[in-house]
């Protein structure tokens, strides 16, 4: 009764207080480095702050500690690389998501894992033997190769997760389509997908980011010629704190846009799926 | 749909930034890698760039930096050795900087141009360093850009009398216990310098590990005394991360004092990141240091212009003004034609805590390859 | 396209050939040289033979160290796991406001690359960071003696933080398909809050649940930013910081690829795992038990 409501709300509410601080807190580290232009114990906020480092990562002054004048164009790339991996591996995961969903295929698990394989390994020594391979198919360097890269790491997300979403939807829905004289296809394209978005969604969602945030491959096989911003934030983190944390919030920027978008397409899809 | 549009637009004007980006404004573009800390690539493209095409005007330098460390020069290794895998017929990086194991690594494997003696600079070397790199012979494959060294950085306020030698420190650990941080030899160089430092005092042996040599496993197996008084050691210290580690611990006072290198230490200070009055102490009986080389690359697509770039910065304008002045490093050519060319206040500030003197009296090299990867393994192998 | 032509033709071409053809042949393509040739170069020692040294050697230098990535890993897809899985029992069960701003605020880390969380765990988590000071404001711990977090908790704290999200969000995505009417059905029958979650929700999500805690075990296995800047170079560390050390300061590949191939056996349990929980059907909810 009242009681009881009121005890359960209390229970929310120091919920999300503390969801509010655990993840608040960690990130206060970051927009504090962002604007300190001194730092140093035992004072617990910086003794002095400004804009400085942001006008020197955008360009807007040069500076002798960061090579600024990277950063738009590297951010600009990163971004149409991560878009143009996101419609490729979605183009090829789909069909197998749905593949490995729906039907049973010899060594179905032996494939699932194989795409699991490039995060599972870890990346070093495989990319050393890829930037071999590339580096013989004239890839090494190039826009091109860094997209193949980030589809082999992203891919993991886009079969797997597009498989578990297609898997929970019941057979029996499409089942009752084809069975009143719909084709495959249109089943497909108009019961599947409709009620698989959300999870297609969720899967692209993660392709991007991983794209956006890949370093590791895209540093062997893209340089000299590819700079991404992941590779401008590895050259100042650690070393550089104010700028390392105003990359990472001008990294932040694209992904949170992109889900955003996709919460707002998923609404009006998935009420017009449902209906 | 809006949001067909929003992909289109993104990808066209990121499409036709890619265009902008990849066209070259100049006839040349010399392709220079980097390792080293970031300000290599702020040094690059901000200030030895634009001054070098001022001085040769059709070439725009491209500065790609391959980020801290020995790991930084490993990339570059890795970049080159598979292109020379790859049979082409030029390379696409031209020249770079890289620390003194890219030297080792590529022993033998005819990647390296022998460039130094055809620069006018070259008489201006006259270390050791530019002709010996940890015990393959160098002479004529690099000119050293710069120098850094290691020495213990302090906190005044609490170390109020700080050890001059190994031994002093082993005793103030055991009065300030967890006040010493370092990060072993796994994360950063300044750690790897510190346990080469304390080797070359427990065994003695400095000249026989750095510099004449030979090789004799025999000397890995004395060691063990060294690297169990080194484990000891440990038990009353702090483990940092790395080189950043120490530099941030110090920074909030967790630790009161750490090996650091020379360069970082200057650069964190003016960066804002370590108190102005954190002090540097160079112990006896002496800690390594190393230098930076620049090499040039035997199938690099623009040679003549990649030997130009390096004569410039070797040269005693740029020296003093960029590494020294600027980055307040140790010059990379001898000092003494710098004389005059640096501001005193400059020449004040870096020599104040490690003076000349004590690097020419302390200041170590890092020891023969062989020996080097001995004393890191038995690093691991004794202290668990 | 397989569709109706599949029905007229007599070849039996399975029709889930074309769909998961290009993925593979993708991943065969790409993959399958780097990976067959690190694993051959495991086995053989600096002197070009093959041999069982970089075994032995790893086992000699490297086994606490495969014990703690092992241990970390375990933990935190563990803690991750249940605490993904309450969450999102909370979003699907509850629409109100709070719940709203907390459905927006816990995909904040997704969007956080592994190498900025790292700099922010390394900021947070030290002896005189963040959570120390404040905890010292508050007078819960003494400055002198502060939490020393650069250690497998701390480490298990960040990865953690930064899985929940991933996981919440599949897991999340999951229970929104199960409909209403099962949760009511249940509910009429008498069924309590916990049996709802252990005998409806999580059975019916197993799909999700179980993707979710194998891509989170994977991509905790191969971080190698987080501990890097946490632990680095203290024993014992992970095996990413391991593999890193042998490549750059030794060009050690052989060692590097016998880690490489112990952190891969890692992730193997797991199929193991994976495979043994998706061929039982209707039997329970294994995934709660990890």
């Amino acid at each position: 009764m009242p009681a009881k409501r009121a005890l359960v709300l209390t229970a929310e509410i120091l919920l999300l207080v503390a969801v509010f601080l655990l993840i608040i807190g960690p990130m206060m580290s970051l927009f504090i480095w962002s604007v300190a232009h001194r730092w140093y114990w035992p004072s617990t906020l910086p003794q002095e702050v400004g804009f400085e480092y942001w006008k020197q990562a955008l360009g807007m002054r040069t500076s002798l500690a960061i090579g600024s004048i990277s950063i738009i164009p590297a951010f600009l790339l990163s971004l149409t690389i991560a878009v143009v991996v996101v419609i490729i591996s979605m183009l090829i995961a789909i069909p197998a998501g749905y593949a490995l969903a729906k039907y049973r295929i010899p060594f179905g698990t032996i494939i699932m894992f194989l795409f699991l394989m490039p995060n599972a390994f870890p990346q070093q020594p495989i990319f050393v033997n890829l930037l071999r391979v590339f580096t013989r198919w004239g890839l090494a360097g190039t826009v091109q190769g860094v997209i193949l890269v980030h589809i082999l790491v992203g891919l993991v997300f886009g079969v797997w997760i597009t498989s578990a979403t297609f898997r929970s939807i019941p057979n029996y829905l499409e089942e009752a389509a084809r069975s009143v004289g719909a084709s495959r296809l249109y089943t497909f394209f108009h019961i599947t997908l409709p009620l698989a978005a959300p999870g297609l969604l969720a899967s692209s969602v993660f392709v991007f980011i991983t794209s956006l945030d890949e370093f590791t491959g895209t540093f062997f096989i893209g340089l000299p010629f590819v700079s991404t911003l992941p590779m401008t934030l590895y050259s100042s983190s650690g070393y550089n704190m104010q700028f390392a944390s105003v990359i990472a919030i001008i990294l932040l920027i694209p992904s949170i846009l992109f889900m955003t978008l996709i919460q707002r397409v998923l609404r009006a899809e998935y009420v017009g799926g449902m209906g | 749909m809006s949001l067909r549009k929003w992909f289109l637009v993104v990808a066209l004007v990121g499409i036709w930034l890619l265009g902008v980006q990849t066209e070259a404004p100049a006839a040349v573009r010399l392709v220079y890698m980097t390792a080293g800390d970031v300000n290599m690539l702020a040094l690059g493209q901000n200030a030895l760039g634009p001054a070098f095409s001022q001085k040769y005007p059709g070439v725009s330098l491209m500065t790609v930096h391959t980020g801290p460390g020995d790991p930084g020069s490993r990339l570059i290794f890795e970049k080159i050795a598979a292109e020379a895998d790859s049979k082409k017929e030029t390379w696409d990086v031209d020249v770079a900087m890289v620390h003194q194991i890219f030297l080792k690594w590529a022993e033998g494997k005819d990647l390296l141009l022998p460039y130094a003696k055809d620069l006018s600079t070259w008489k201006y070397v006259t270390s050791p360093f530019a002709k010996n790199s940890l015990g393959v012979p160098a002479e004529g494959y690099v000119m050293p850009m710069f120098h850094s060294q290691t020495a213990l950085a302090y906190n005044p306020d609490y170390v109020k009398d700080p050890p001059k030698t190994y031994a002093e420190l082993v005793e103030w650990v055991k009065k300030n216990p967890k006040k010493f941080g370092y990060n072993g030899i796994k994360g950063g160089m300044s750690g790897v310098a510190f346990v080469v430092g304390w080797v070359y005092w427990k065994t003695g042996k400095y000249n026989k590990y750095a510099v004449t040599g030979p090789f004799d496993s025999a000397e890995v197996a004395s060691w063990e005394q060294a690297y169990k008084d080194l484990g000891e050691f440990n038990k009353l210290v702090t483990i940092t991360a790395g080189n950043v580690g120490t530099l941030d611990g110090l920074n909030r006072g967790e630790i009161w004092m750490g090996p650091v290198w020379v360069d970082m230490f200057f650069t964190f200070m003016n960066e804002g990141k370590l108190d102005p009055k954190t002090r540097m102490i160079l112990p006896e009986p002496g800690m390594p240091g190393q230098p930076m080389y620049f090499v040039v690359f035997k199938k690099a697509t623009h040679i003549e212009e990649a030997k130009k770039f390096v004569e410039f910065v070797t040269s005693p304008e740029i020296q003093a003004k960029e590494i020294v002045t600027r980055f307040n490093w140790y010059p990379g050519i001898d000092g003494s034609h710098l004389k005059g060319a640096i501001p005193p206040e400059v020449y004040n500030k870096i020599y104040k805590d490690v003076t000349p003197a004590d690097l020419s009296k302390k200041g170590q090299s890092l020891p023969l390859a062989q020996y080097f990867d001995a004393m890191k393994e038995s690093y691991e192998k004794w202290i668990k | 396209m397989p569709a109706d032509s599949t029905a007229r033709r007599e070849l039996s071409l399975p029709p889930y050939l074309l769909l998961i053809l290009p993925a593979v042949t993708f991943m065969v393509l790409m993959y399958a040289y780097p990976f067959v040739s690190s694993i051959l170069r495991s086995f053989i020692n600096p002197q070009g033979e093959f041999s069982f040294e970089n075994y032995t050697k790893t086992i000699d230098l490297y086994l606490k160290d495969i014990g703690f990535t092992f241990a970390v890993t375990i933990v935190s897809t563990a803690v991750a796991a249940v605490l993904a899985i309450l969450l999102a029992v909370y979003l699907r069960l509850r629409q109100n406001r709070i719940s709203r701003a907390l459905a927006a605020l816990y995909k904040v880390p997704i969007f956080i690359p592994f190498v900025v969380v790292a700099q922010m765990m390394n900021s947070f988590l030290a002896p005189h960071g963040i959570l120390n000071l404040a905890l010292a404001k508050l007078n819960v711990i003494n400055l002198e003696n502060p939490l020393q977090l650069f250690n497998f908790y701390g480490l298990t704290f960040g990865f953690v933080w930064k899985m929940i999200p991933f996981s919440t969000l599949i897991i999340h995505g999951g229970f929104q398909m199960i409909d209403n009417s099962y949760i009511e059905a249940a509910r009429s029958c008498g069924a309590g809050l916990g049996r709802v979650i252990t005998r409806v929700l999580i059975p019916m999500n197993r799909s999700s649940i179980l993707v979710a805690l194998v891509l989170v075990y994977s991509q905790i296995v191969g971080t190698f930013t987080l501990p890097y800047m946490l632990i680095g170079g203290k024993i014992p560390t992970t095996i990413t910081v391991d593999i890193a050390h042998r490549i750059n300061y030794f060009r050690d590949f052989g060692v590097a690829n016998t880690l490489g191939v112990f952190s891969y056996l890692l992730v193997l349990i797991t199929a193991i795992y994976y495979l043994r929980s998706s061929v039982k059907k209707m039997t329970g909810y294994q995934a709660s038990e990890v």
